[in-house]
């Protein structure tokens, strides 16, 4: 119970920060999973305006904030 | 009379440049936490996923769950008393609620999908949402009733700090960077002291700040070293743009006592764990970790430190202990 919890709560975080993310970022393996999700906001149609782009760095943000903890590293 | 009252704000004149003399004089040799409580466990549902937390005058203690859409209340003892809100963008609904702050018996929520400061009162019924023309990232109370808020700005233009009234009527501001120089080098987090003073912390810029009310630069600090900011090329096409890597400093807390907590990113030996220890005038003091890895950091008017444990999944509250 408290394993699947754990697991649940790590795979949530990850899901509801890099949202729609998917094929638009396979060749980017290198990136950690903010930055992957940062790829696809920012190559999502539309998301090149100004206060869209800010939108896309706002969710990378976040993401930062809420998952490096728990990995431990740059994501 | 007016002697009196000259001799009353000498006094008073004195007495605090003691205080800010004394505490710029403190030695600390350790800061330790000790745990005073703990809200939410690997066993049960009272908190799924954690992003602000704030503390009321009697020591009830709010919790935002971006996980189940709620902002939660528990009483001092950590029992849980109500919740309020679930997935929507209706009235008190949340969509991606990030940022939580507290003042005069209202709380502030910040959702990344939402326009505006929603706003609740300390029985958690939705009041109203407070309009802002762009999206904000951050904000902290700037004195009772009074907010600070900032959001991130396009490369080139000025970021700069505003300052609202608790109905959301813009009550001045300043300008902290004259241009972002590159994506997201105005991200920061903030407090605000009892004299109106602001102190920033940067995420992506080796940079923590002392500014006045107006906004005037008082100190900057930095970490030095090898420390400084790589960028990444992200997109595809045309669409290309340069973002940082590294974080810096997540968080920005003050004590009772006047000390500046900062919580540092990954730059430190023990990343989102490390927090730097200030005083007033900018002097590092100390450097103690917390138990576990955290988004953020908050204090009390109790001078209580809460931070994140389980991976979002418990609130833990601190004393901290300084010798």
């Amino acid at each position: 119970m408290r394993c699947l919890r754990r697991l649940f709560s790590v795979v949530f975080v990850l899901l509801f920060l890099l949202g729609a993310a998917g094929p638009a970022l396979l060749h980017a393996d290198a990136l950690g999973p903010c930055q992957k999700a940062l790829a696809a906001c920012l190559l999502a149609p539309g998301n090149n305006l100004p206060w869209n782009i800010i939108a896309c760095l706002q969710g990378y943000d976040f993401c930062k904030r809420f998952v490096e903890p728990l990995l431990g590293r740059d994501a | 009379m007016i002697k009196t009252r000259s001799a009353l704000a000498l006094a008073a004149l004195i007495l605090t440049a003691a205080a800010v003399r004394g505490a710029a004089q403190e030695t600390i040799r350790s800061v330790t936490l000790e745990e005073v409580l703990s809200l939410g466990t690997l066993d049960d549902a009272a908190i799924l996923q954690w992003t602000g937390v704030a503390a009321g005058p009697s020591g009830e203690i709010y919790v935002l769950d971006a996980m189940d859409y709620a902002l939660k209340k528990f009483d001092a003892s950590g029992r849980f008393l109500k919740k309020s809100g679930h997935q929507g963008a209706g009235p008190g609904e949340f969509l991606a609620p990030r940022v939580l702050a507290y003042s005069a018996g209202r709380l502030y929520v910040l959702d990344q999908s939402r326009l505006g400061i929603l706003v609740f009162d300390a029985e958690l019924r939705y009041k109203t949402a407070l309009p802002f023309p762009s999206m904000l990232s951050m904000i902290t109370e700037a004195g009772p009733g009074r907010l600070a808020v900032s959001g991130l700005s396009p490369v080139g233009q000025p970021a700069r700090i505003s300052i609202l009234d608790g109905e959301g009527r813009l009550l001045g501001g300043f300008p902290f960077l004259d241009k972002v120089d590159f994506y997201l080098a105005d991200s920061i987090a903030a407090a605000a002291d009892a004299e109106g003073n602001f102190y920033l912390a940067f995420f992506f810029q080796d940079r923590l700040e002392k500014r006045a009310p107006d906004g005037k630069l008082l100190w900057r600090w930095s970490m030095g070293g090898p420390a400084a900011q790589e960028m990444d090329k992200i997109g595809a096409g045309g669409n290309e743009y340069l973002i940082p890597r590294k974080t810096f400093y997540k968080s920005a807390a003050l004590d009772r006592r006047g000390h500046l907590l900062v919580l540092c990113g990954g730059q430190t030996k023990h990343p989102s764990r490390d927090v730097f220890v200030f005083d007033p005038a900018g002097v590092r003091k100390a450097v103690f970790m917390l138990p576990e890895p955290s988004h953020g950091i908050y204090v009390d008017e109790g001078g209580f430190l809460y931070a994140r444990a389980n991976e979002g999944l418990t609130v833990k509250k601190y004393r901290i202990v300084y010798r």
